[in-house]
Order: C-alpha cells, then structure tokens, then sequence
C-alpha cells in the first residue's frame, strides 16, 4: 500500500462547504453536538462552540489510493438541495485536491455530500 | 406513584338522608371531609357547580342562600387565583429556545435517500426530505400531512413515499389525494431533485377545524369541568 | 409569549399531527408544540417546586424526554395528556432529590388597610398571591397537583385522572379538599 501522506485538515472542507451559496452550517455529529448542547451555557452560544470541522469526515480509501471525505450541511429553503449539494461536491472536492497538490501528495480524493437539515430562514437564523 | 395517598377515598360515604327528592341531590355521594349545608346539598357540590359548571347549574343553586354563601366563601380564593393565572412563570421566554436547542442537536435524521444525480453520490435524510414533502401535501387545500416514510426504490436513484393524511371531507377523497400525489412529486422535482418513482397515500384521519389553544392567562373558573 | 402564526406555517396543526411529524424527526413541528405548552408546564413545575431555577429544569428534561421517547409513543394519550404526565413525574423525582423543604421565596407582607394612605390594589393583589402561593407549597403534593391543574390550567376531571393516574372520583376528592384548605389558608388574610 502507497503511503499517501498526512489527511487534509477537515478545515479545508469545511470552508469550502460553507462557502456554497445556501449552506447554512455543518451538521456535527451526535457526540460532539450533545456535548456542547447539555454544556450549562445559553444555547446563542452553542452554535459557535461547535466548530464546522465536527461536520467533515475524513477516511482513507479502502484500497490505500486517497481520501474519502464526508460532508454533513444543512442547507436554508431556497435553493434547490441536489444543486447545492453537487456544489458543496465539487468546492471541498477542489479544495482538498489543491491543497494536497500544495503540499506534495497528490492523490485522489472522493465526496459524499449528505444533507441533513433544510431550514426556513426567517424562523432559524443561528446557522 | 407518590401521588397515591391512602386518604383519597372517603370510605363507606353514608348517604344522607335528606331531601331524597331533591334530584340534583339523589346522586350526590359526599367526598371526604364534605359538609351539609343546611338547605340538603353538599358543600362540594355546590362548589363543584359554582367553579366547574357541572352539572348545570339549577333553579336550586341559583336561588339558594345556604348554596350562595357556601360559593361566595370561595371568591377571595377565586381572586387570588385569577391573578396567579395570569402570571407568566418565570424563565418562560428562555426555556423553548433551550429546549430546541438541544432537539436540534440530537437531530433525528432517519435513512439516508439518494438525491437524482447518477454520477456524484449526494444524498439526503429523509427526516429533511419528509418535511419538504409535508409542506408540498399541506399547501393542497383541506390536507395536512401526518406522516411521511421514504424509502429507496430500486438499484438507482428512485425513492419512494409513503405518507398519511389529514383530510376534510368537503371534498371528493380520491381527488384530493390526487392532488397531494401531483404536489409531492412536483416539490421533489423542484426543491428537492428527487426522483420520486411512487407515492402511496392513505387517509388517516378526517381534519377537522382547528382552533389553536386559548391565549394565556385566559383559564377556566366556568364551564368544562368534566 | 411567542408570536404565534406568523412565522410558523405549522402553528394552525392539532397537537396529534404535530407529534406525529416529530415523532419522524421533524424538529420544527416540535418546536411548535414546545412553543404551545411551555406555559402550562412550566406553571405547573414551579408552584410544584416553588423555585424557577427546579421548573426550569423539570420542563426541560420533560421536553427532551418526550422528543427521544416519540418515536415510540402510539399516541393512546392526547400529546398534551402525555407531556403533563412526564413533567409531574420528573417534579415527583426532583422533590425526592431535594430532601430538605425548599426555601420559601420572600413572600410579600399582605397590605394592612390601616396604614397612611389607602393601599394600591396592586401591592394587595400581590398580597393575595402571595398568600396563595404560600398555602400551595404547604399542601400535600397529589392535592396541589389536582389543584394546579383544574385551577390554573383549566384541564377537564377526565384528563387530570389520566395524568395522575387516578380515579376521576378521587379527583374530585382531592380538588374538594385542596380548595377547603386554600379557602382557610386565605381566610386570616381578611
């Protein structure tokens, strides 16, 4: 099996996610989101203590040849979700590819993009 | 539970002899610690008629003075409770924003459904698919939706919907349901990009007109009580 | 209060269907029912509890707990029947944790007509609550739960039963009493 280097910093994803027109926030996963929900302080600041990274998986492929990255976003109404969501595909598909080309380990790097959440805008805007 | 207590049930009520003709009175069993008043009634009921209209009031209990007084004994309780009824507890204002808090984090997401693109894999939880499709199905007049289970169809991208009604029946059923096929499989197409392949729609209740709870501070003291 | 309606394109569905949604996940038909019987449950919770802080807590966890329960709940009770039965049961164990008699707010002095001045009827109505409020938390508990919910509430005989499990009889037992000791308790306010 090819060594392919350290993962792209789910950063990477996470900003390019969230860059997407419609994209409202990352869905955390379970652990991470319960903590910070059952933590004393006033829910305003929940939103913020959970970074957008909790959202981004990163898995090396089975076959050794690159990364599998999963993306979780909950999206505002208004945008048609299959368009957003192949738009969220290919922004973090081509900011992990060109980071990894900066940082000399060009490999391949495949998405799953998962929506989660669809939001009515006027009644949530902590996203 | 602690809320049983041994005293609850007056035990071997004796009847009371008077006033069997009364018929207001015939079927009244007196509770523990009940009272007769000197016209024949019970204290509670008498109070239980004044506070809880029931059963209706008769031409007894309006004319009576025994009974009157016996009410007019709880008017300074009646106030205070007014006034208590009113107040908004504390802490209300924050506690629903609290509460969605955490819901939202323990976010129920169900299966995961493919959205129509056949070459990228994109996908959708069906908890955030079924309620855009309950807001297709209530935007048809006379129809809420109850419940809506999605489930992948097949080897491609095709999804299929199953989903209970609301239904006035002010109008045909079948072409209601109709309708609420012909929204849902346009509002997969549009908002989602779902390729719906069936709809299965079963009416589950009727919808009846709904009046939305009674504004705060306005409880009971009349009426209802049983 | 929230604005009801405006922004809540749910807010005109019956409990039933809401929790229905909710139990498939949908947080914003929840939200609409946590909005709609916030009020009569956090009520409930802080004159079963007397301090804000106890209430608070009780109608949250009893919240949080219908949520995860829903999925499972086949609606045999009305949901609002439902919620009232978790929240009395999370106040019945948070008393129980609790062993020492809770502190009594202050409690307002009731206005003594007598005084320079005739007093405001507000500084009186505040008296009377006062002194209600301070004969509630003397009751025994499954007389001021009756109490609470018949009174302040308005909930029929038929569902205080169902929430605290009890015959209707029994009650009505219980309401009888409880208003015979809160007339008393007030009556030295005269």
């Amino acid at each position: 099996m090819a060594a392919i280097g350290t993962a792209p910093p789910p950063s990477v994803a996470a900003e390019a996610a969230l860059a997407v027109p419609g994209v409202a926030g990352l869905q955390p996963r379970l652990a991470r989101s319960l903590a910070a929900a059952a933590s004393p302080t006033r829910p305003e600041t929940t939103a913020q203590r959970i970074p957008p990274e909790a959202g981004v998986r990163t898995d090396q492929m089975p076959d050794g040849s690159g990364w599998h990255i999963e993306v979780r976003c909950i999206l505002v109404e208004g945008h048609r979700v299959v368009e957003a969501a192949r738009n969220v595909h290919d922004q973090v598909r081509a900011a992990v590819l060109s980071y990894l080309a900066a940082h000399g380990a060009p490999v391949a790097v495949t998405v799953t993009v998962t929506v989660t959440v669809t939001r009515i805008v006027v009644r949530d805007h902590a996203g | 539970m602690a809320l049983d207590d041994p005293n609850a049930q007056p035990s071997e009520p004796p009847r009371n002899p008077g006033r069997p003709d009364d018929p207001a009175f015939r079927d009244a069993v007196p509770l523990a610690g009940d009272q007769v008043l000197p016209c024949g009634r019970l204290l509670s009921q008498a109070w239980e008629q004044a506070q809880d209209g029931m059963p209706a009031a008769d031409a007894h209990a309006t004319s009576c003075p025994h009974c009157r007084e016996a009410v007019e004994g709880l008017a300074r309780l009646n106030v205070a409770t007014r006034a208590l009824r009113a107040k908004d507890p504390p802490g209300l204002r924050a506690l629903a924003d609290r509460v969605m808090s955490i819901v939202r984090a323990e976010v129920r997401l169900g299966r995961l459904l493919p959205l129509a693109d056949t070459v990228l894999d994109l996908r959708i939880a069906e908890s955030a698919a079924a309620k855009v499709m309950r807001q297709a199905a209530d935007t048809v007049p006379g129809t809420r939706a109850a419940t809506c289970r999605l489930a992948p169809a097949g080897e491609g991208t095709g999804v299929q919907v199953t989903m209970t009604l609301a239904a006035a029946l002010d109008r045909p059923l079948p072409e209601t349901v109709t309708q609420v096929r012909r929204s849902i499989i346009h509002a997969a197409g549009q908002a989602l990009g779902m390729a719906v392949t069936t709809v299965d729609i079963t009416v589950a209740d009727v919808l009846e007109p709904f009046a939305p709870p009674a504004p705060a501070g306005s409880g009971p003291t009349t009426g209802g009580g049983a | 209060m929230e604005q009801p309606g405006l922004t809540q394109p749910e807010g005109d569905l019956p409990d039933g269907l809401l929790a229905a949604r909710a139990a498939e996940g949908d947080d914003d038909a929840f939200a609409v029912l946590v909005r709609r019987h916030s009020r009569p449950l956090l009520g409930l919770a802080y004159y079963m509890l007397g301090s804000p802080q106890d209430a608070e807590e009780a109608v949250q966890d009893a919240f949080v707990s219908a949520w995860r329960r829903l999925p499972e709940y086949r609606q045999a009770a009305e949901f609002r029947t439902w919620m009232y039965r978790i929240t009395v049961n999370r106040c019945l164990n948070m008393r129980h944790r609790r062993s020492p008699p809770l502190p009594l707010d202050a409690v307002a002095e009731p206005a003594t007509g007598d005084e320079a001045g005739s007093p405001a009827r507000a500084a009186e109505e505040d008296a009377e609550v006062a002194a209600l409020t301070c004969a509630l938390r003397e009751m025994d508990t499954g007389l001021r739960i009756c109490w609470i919910l018949r009174e302040l509430q308005g909930l029929p005989y038929k569902e205080i039963a169902q929430v605290t499990r009890a015959s209707e009889p029994t009650v009505r037992g219980r309401l009888f009493r409880a208003r015979r000791l809160l007339k008393e308790a007030m009556a030295p306010w005269r």
